[in-house]
């Protein structure tokens, strides 16, 4: 080697050294500028980014508010139960998971499970999804035994939603349900988790916003598999309201047992503020099989019945009044001057209008009728012959200021409005005009009349009370445990425009129907002194009049029978309980239903008596 | 006798000895931190003890190699590529395979990677070759078939494996001597456009799982869940260091395992979250002061072999440190390569300690005749 050709590699080497130096220099400030980026321009994305990675919010159930009768007894509350859930976002394999589930869940289905997996959107994996409530001791200690094979599963104690007297008032508290995938998304239920409970119907579903409360929040730190290492309070959970009934639960209770065996409905109200004291409806439901998820037999069995068990029958069921209904015709047309109390119609049986016959229940007829003993006797003439001098928008004006063809406002859902019927209505829904004979049919309380048991109670309130209508009242009292701030409901009195003499006529009139022989509900009359009952039967038919040919009722199938109605107040010096009362096709209201108002009637007086 | 002994101690070069130790402490720090378990009942993790036994070992092969004169490493240069190729061979047909790749071999109980070896053999081979090399600088590409055959031997040998990481880390370091040795303008320029052919025609022949990486690597949203998801929980980890960093043992990111391969090729991310820009900053200064002063053993070398000896060593240094930077900073694509002297692992950092061994030779000797 020569020393010539070192050098020449030599100077090669010092050459090239400086571009290695370049080299260094730029690749060292390339990496720095890209620090630099990632970790001052960028850096507060990426720590929020970091956060989010292991900070999980997680959230705090607020306690469901509790539902009180008005003697603060526990009409729904919560008990502790253990839930089983999944986070979406943990789990890989779903197929996995829920086969390794269903061995130690009893009865799980699968395929629920999958589904309601697979439906659930992208942003909205990080809520747990519910697989199981109420997990039984066993099912625990399956999970629990088998939790590293689990991951994203998630043992939760979850307040269950408890109804102590379950199906005695089923219906005025409601039930629960699932929140569906279209409640989901609306910006109402934002607060709300996939598989959370609503309440669906009653005062569970009225109050929801009320009673749910708010949640609270709970931050947790999870690592990357997913596990909770820490964690801290960040926002309590705020328990929902309580709500006070004004139901009187052991009155209920009561009315329930006498309907145990019967379809229909009783509705008892305070005459001097409108409070509801009872609202049963037959046949009932257990809303306890609600508070976890219901099993499809159960919920089958209940919405297949053709009695339709989770209809409430004192806002939905919408009957003809029958003779219930005459205590407005009365007033109306003493106050519209028509009658005079004693004028006097003849009852032959019938009321001849044109070619068609209009019968009497009473078909040898009642005679000279005047207006006490056409309520009495309940004598359909009598109120065939008004209504021959009452054009049908009169009797409708009355209607309304006793409530009738429209909602009464209680705070319940779904309630029905019943129907009054006026000219202007066959008009347009018939295209034809309003004839004479169906004046007739409303007189009496058939027709097109419909009405609600708790409508009917509250028609009679002002008959009881002499004169004032009240708005049904359900809820006394709504508080709220955070700011303790206690909202009284008031009642809403609306006097009627009827002058208080017809009303105490009417009144008496009601005194006589029960005690009086001759009364049609003379049998259910009450014999303990100072607590003496009055009221108005009625029977409203299912079918048309079937004549004279056909058998006698009781041999009619069950399904055609007429309705029975009945109602009463009492005492009859100052009332405290106006109670009406429906049986489906029970036949005569002074037989199925005046038997009911009377035992009702004594139970209540008898437990004011001894508070 | 005392003055020589003086004398020869100053001789030692106590910046690049000096800035091993920094960084071996910083990677000491950060291999303790990514391995720490909170209320663990030994204070020292079972890696950080390992990696600390590696060091003692590591000092051991840096004294040895620094003790023996290099220029009798010119004398074994082609022994050590015959082993070393013969090594590559043997993996292929006898080796142990790993994650779908053969890289090991089993010595006497011992798990040995020949591709770690091949490093050292060529860049002693290459530097012999040039140094010996009767023609005066800069060569063409007829001049340079020799090296690049001694080159593409191996090269092709570590496709086979596949281990394309360590091949393209030896394609770049013996490019990177060949180029320091110099070369012709026009040759520059062919060897430019060849690579470009070259990386075009070599796509095909790549595995799935690394055409992934590499399509992975110019699109991360096209795979939230495998190989992007670690360069995205990287990026997390560095960029929410910020400024200042979250703190000693604070890394969340770290901590709660979000970061992959944390104590080994992802560990800069873990310092990064721990120490923030300030420290990242320091840490890659450092190592470009580090390849500043190889530049400069290089450049006072005595004889151009320690010169290509030396930039050799910078060079392995430099491309390992720019790439696994570089892809835990997310500009470049996924591959295994160790970040030296900081991540764990004991073959590194015994060749790495063994490296600057050599360096400190290289200096040590440049006015000694």
């Amino acid at each position: 080697m020569s020393v010539l050709d070192i050098k020449a590699k030599q100077e090669q080497i010092s050459k090239n050294g400086k571009i290695f130096l370049l080299a260094i220099v730029l690749a060292g400030s390339l990496l720095l500028i890209r620090l630099w980026y990632l970790q001052v321009i960028k850096g507060e994305y990426f720590n929020q980014l970091s956060q989010n990675n292991h900070i999980r919010v997680r959230r705090i159930r607020a306690l469901r508010g509790i539902i009180y009768d008005r003697h603060h007894k526990i009409l729904a509350d919560n008990h502790p139960g253990f839930s089983l859930s999944v986070i979406p976002e943990n789990i890989n394999d779903i197929e996995k998971v829920s086969t390794e589930l269903v061995k130690y869940l009893d009865g799980l289905d699968q395929d629920d499970i999958i589904n309601r997996f697979n439906a659930i959107p992208n942003h909205l994996k990080y809520r747990p999804l519910k697989i199981r409530n109420n997990l039984t001791r066993n099912e625990l200690a399956r999970l629990e035994a088998h939790k590293m094979d689990l991951p994203g599963m998630l043992i939760e104690v979850e307040p269950i939603r408890n109804y102590p007297y379950d199906q005695q008032c089923a219906h005025l508290i409601g039930y629960q349900g699932f929140i569906n995938e279209q409640e989901l998304e609306r910006p109402s239920y934002a607060s709300y988790y996939p598989d959370d409970l609503v309440g669906r119907s009653g005062i569970e579903a009225r109050y929801e916003e009320l009673l749910r409360g708010t949640d609270g929040k709970r931050q947790v730190e999870v690592n990357a598999v997913g596990r909770e290492l820490h964690s801290r309070i960040s926002q309590p959970a705020v328990a929902g309201s309580s709500i006070t009934l004004t139901i009187d639960i052991e009155l209920q209770s009561y009315i329930h047992e006498l309907m145990k065996d019967k379809v229909g409905s009783v509705v008892a109200m305070d005459p001097h503020t409108g409070e509801i004291l009872a609202m049963v409806s037959t046949p009932s439901f257990s809303n306890n099989l609600f508070a976890t998820r219901i099993k499809q037999e159960d919920w089958q069995k209940i919405s297949g019945d053709p009695l339709r068990p989770l209809q409430n029958r004192a806002i939905q069921g919408q009957y003809p009044p029958g003779s219930t209904f005459k205590v407005i015709m009365a007033a109306a047309a003493l106050e519209d001057g028509i009658i005079t109390p004693d004028t006097i119609f003849s009852c032959i049986g019938y009321l001849k209008l044109g070619r068609s016959k209009f019968r009497c229940w009473n078909k040898y007829g009642h005679g000279k009728v005047n207006l006490s003993r056409s309520l009495k006797e309940s004598c359909d003439v009598y109120y065939y012959n008004l209504a021959c001098k009452m054009p049908i928008d009169r009797i409708a004006h009355y209607c309304a200021f006793f409530g009738l063809g429209k909602k009464s406002g209680i705070a319940l859902p779904q309630e029905k409005a019943g129907f009054i019927p006026s000219s202007s209505w066959k008009l347009k829904h018939f295209h034809d005009q309003w004839y004479r004979g169906e004046t007739l049919s409303t007189s009496i309380g058939q027709g097109y009349v419909l009405v609600t048991p708790l409508q009917m109670a509250a028609v009679y309130v002002p008959f009881a009370n002499g004169g004032t209508y009240y708005r049904p009242q359900i809820v006394a009292e709504i508080s709220n445990p955070h700011s303790g701030r206690k909202q009284q409901i008031n009642h809403k009195a609306q006097p009627i425009n009827i002058d208080t003499r017809y009303f105490e006529l009417i009144r008496n009139a009601l005194w006589r129907v029960v005690n009086e022989r001759h009364g049609t509900a003379h049998a259910s009359r009450i014999t303990v002194p100072g607590w003496e009952m009055a009221g108005k039967t009625g029977t409203a038919q299912v079918v048309a009049q079937p004549g004279e040919k056909l058998k006698s009722k009781k041999e009619l199938p069950w399904k055609f029978r007429d309705h029975a109605w009945f109602v009463g107040f009492a005492p009859f010096r100052d009332p405290s309980i106006v109670i009406s009362a429906v049986v489906e096709h029970g036949g005569h209201g002074g037989s199925a239903a005046a038997p009911i108002v009377k035992q009702a009637i004594i139970h209540y007086l008898e437990s004011l008596e001894q508070s | 006798m005392k003055q020589i002994g003086k004398k020869k101690i100053s001789r030692l070069d106590f910046v690049i000895l000096l800035l091993t130790v920094l960084l071996f402490s910083i990677g000491m720090l950060t291999i303790y931190s990514a391995t720490y378990v909170p209320e663990s009942p030994s204070w020292l993790s079972p890696i950080s003890y390992r990696q600390l036994i590696w060091f003692t070992m590591g000092l051991v092969g840096m004294g040895l190699s620094f003790v023996i004169d290099y220029r009798y490493y010119l004398k074994i240069s082609y022994l050590a590529y015959g082993l070393a190729i013969l090594g590559l061979i043997l993996v292929l047909v006898v080796g142990k395979s790993a994650m779908g790749a053969k890289r090991w071999l089993i010595i006497a109980g011992f798990t040995f990677q020949p591709s770690e070896l091949t490093k050292l053999a060529l860049i002693f081979a290459l530097s012999r070759f040039f140094a010996e090399r009767r023609l005066a600088p800069p060569y063409n590409l007829k001049e340079l078939i020799i090296p690049f055959a001694m080159v593409g031997v191996p090269f092709i040998l570590l496709l086979k494996q596949p281990d394309l990481g360590t091949a393209m880390l030896v394609a770049l370091i013996s490019c990177s001597i060949i180029f320091y040795a110099g070369l012709t303008r026009k040759t520059i320029a062919a060897l430019f456009f060849a690579a470009m052919a070259l990386a075009a025609a070599g796509w095909q022949f790549l595995h799935d799982y690394q055409k992934q990486r590499i399509l992975t690597f110019l699109n991360p949203e096209l795979d939230p869940q495998g190989s992007g998801y670690h360069i995205a929980q990287s990026k997390i980890a560095i960029g929410s260091g910020g400024l200042a960093g979250k703190g000693f043992l604070k890394g969340t990111q770290n901590l709660l395992h979000f970061l992959p391969e944390q104590h080994t090729d992802f560990i800069f991310s873990v310092y990064a979250e721990q120490w923030g820009f300030w420290g990242s900053s320091l840490l890659i200064i450092l190592f470009m002061l580090f390849l500043i002063r190889s530049l400069i053993i290089s450049q006072e070398a005595k004889d151009p072999f320690g010169s290509y000896l030396a930039i050799g060593i910078a060079a392995i240094f430099f491309w390992q440190v720019c790439i696994n930077i570089g892809m835990v900073l997310g500009l470049m694509p996924v591959v295994g390569i160790p970040l030296p002297l900081i991540s764990y692992g004991g073959t590194s950092l015994l060749t790495s300690m063994t490296l600057i061994g050599i360096l400190l030779n290289i200096h040590f000797r440049k006015q000694y005749f």
